[in-house]
């Protein structure tokens, strides 16, 4: 496992092409459910509302992660460039 | 019909409707078996014609799950499934490049429809919690409140985003594609769709490989020492 080559462009690629569609999925689930328990229970627009939020937040939690994840790889690529990740 | 859009019945097994999506899939499925096992019904040592040309298929997959996986032993065990998935998705993808595909029912790529993505996408899911189980125990569900208790909702959306972003994606990606085409075969049914079949050659074998490479991420990061 120590030699083998890197597949930095390969993550890259899936990395790029997952995030935006991860941020609109975690949106598009939480305003549906709230969309959902507001048609339930009456109680629009709470849920909706509620629902925004968890998306969002959850949206910028996915972003700082991959950012914090690239971060931290790129790091460790400086400081041992022989290793992979 | 146009657009991959087919919902009719093309047969009854017992009282099951079975749709031409149905038998599409059963076809590919049928034609990657069938290679397999031509290429591996007289096993040598030496191989040569079919059997060397999966055993360099089998050996770049694995490799390739190796060098993108962090622990071996799971790329070892999850290769198979990844190794299908690509295989389904890419002939699913061709499918539909077959010329007058788009008028013939059944001819549809099976993942111009999202039943057939989505049902790819919860398998993936399963797999993925799986792997975790297998690999930590119980200790795996810890992820969930990591780094804090706060952040389980969020953790616990992100994993349903996770099958959600994979079935959009795929789907969308060939449906929308399907539909460029099919416009442009009715609008002009020379010359003209051909650069976009070209251009659907390279987009389904990019939508086969994003789609196992974010499985192996989302089952490699379930089951790798993060956790």
């Amino acid at each position: 496992m120590t030699d083998k080559p890197k597949l930095g462009w390969v993550r890259g690629l899936s990395e790029a092409v997952n995030l935006a569609t991860t941020i609109a999925a975690s949106v598009g689930i939480c305003l549906f459910a709230g969309w959902w328990l507001d048609k339930r229970f009456g109680t629009e627009p709470w849920f909706v509302a509620l629902g925004a939020l968890l998306g969002i937040a959850t949206a910028i939690k996915v972003m700082w992660d991959k950012m914090m994840g690239r971060s931290r790889r790129n790091q460790s690529e400086k400081k041992y460039p022989d290793r992979e990740n | 019909m146009l657009f991959g859009m087919w919902d009719d019945v093309f047969f009854h097994l017992g009282p099951i409707p079975v749709d031409h999506l149905v038998v599409t899939e059963w076809a590919i499925i049928a034609l990657i078996g069938i290679i397999s096992f031509m290429a591996t019904r007289k096993m040598q040592v030496v191989p040569t014609g079919l059997q060397n040309a999966f055993e360099a298929v089998i050996l770049f997959t694995y490799d390739f799950f190796t060098q993108l996986m962090d622990e071996e032993h799971v790329a070892k065990k999850w290769a198979p499934l990844l190794t299908s998935f690509f295989l389904f998705i890419l002939i699913s993808n061709y499918s539909g490049l077959i010329p007058g595909a788009a008028h013939v029912e059944g001819f549809q790529p099976p993942t111009s429809n999202w039943n057939v993505t989505m049902t790819l996408a919860i398998i993936t899911f399963f797999s993925v919690h799986i792997a975790g189980f297998s690999e930590h125990g119980g200790h795996y569900l810890s992820h969930f409140v990591s780094p804090s208790p706060l952040m389980l909702p969020l953790n616990l959306v992100e994993e349903l985003a996770h099958p959600m972003s994979l079935t959009v994606r795929l789907f969308g990606n060939i449906f929308g594609e399907e539909m460029v085409l099919a416009f442009l075969l009715f609008l002009a049914p020379f010359i003209v769709p051909t650069a976009i079949m070209g251009l659907s050659l390279l987009l389904g074998a990019i939508q086969a490989v994003v789609f196992t490479l974010l499985s192996a991420s989302y089952i490699s990061a379930a089951a790798g020492k993060g956790h």
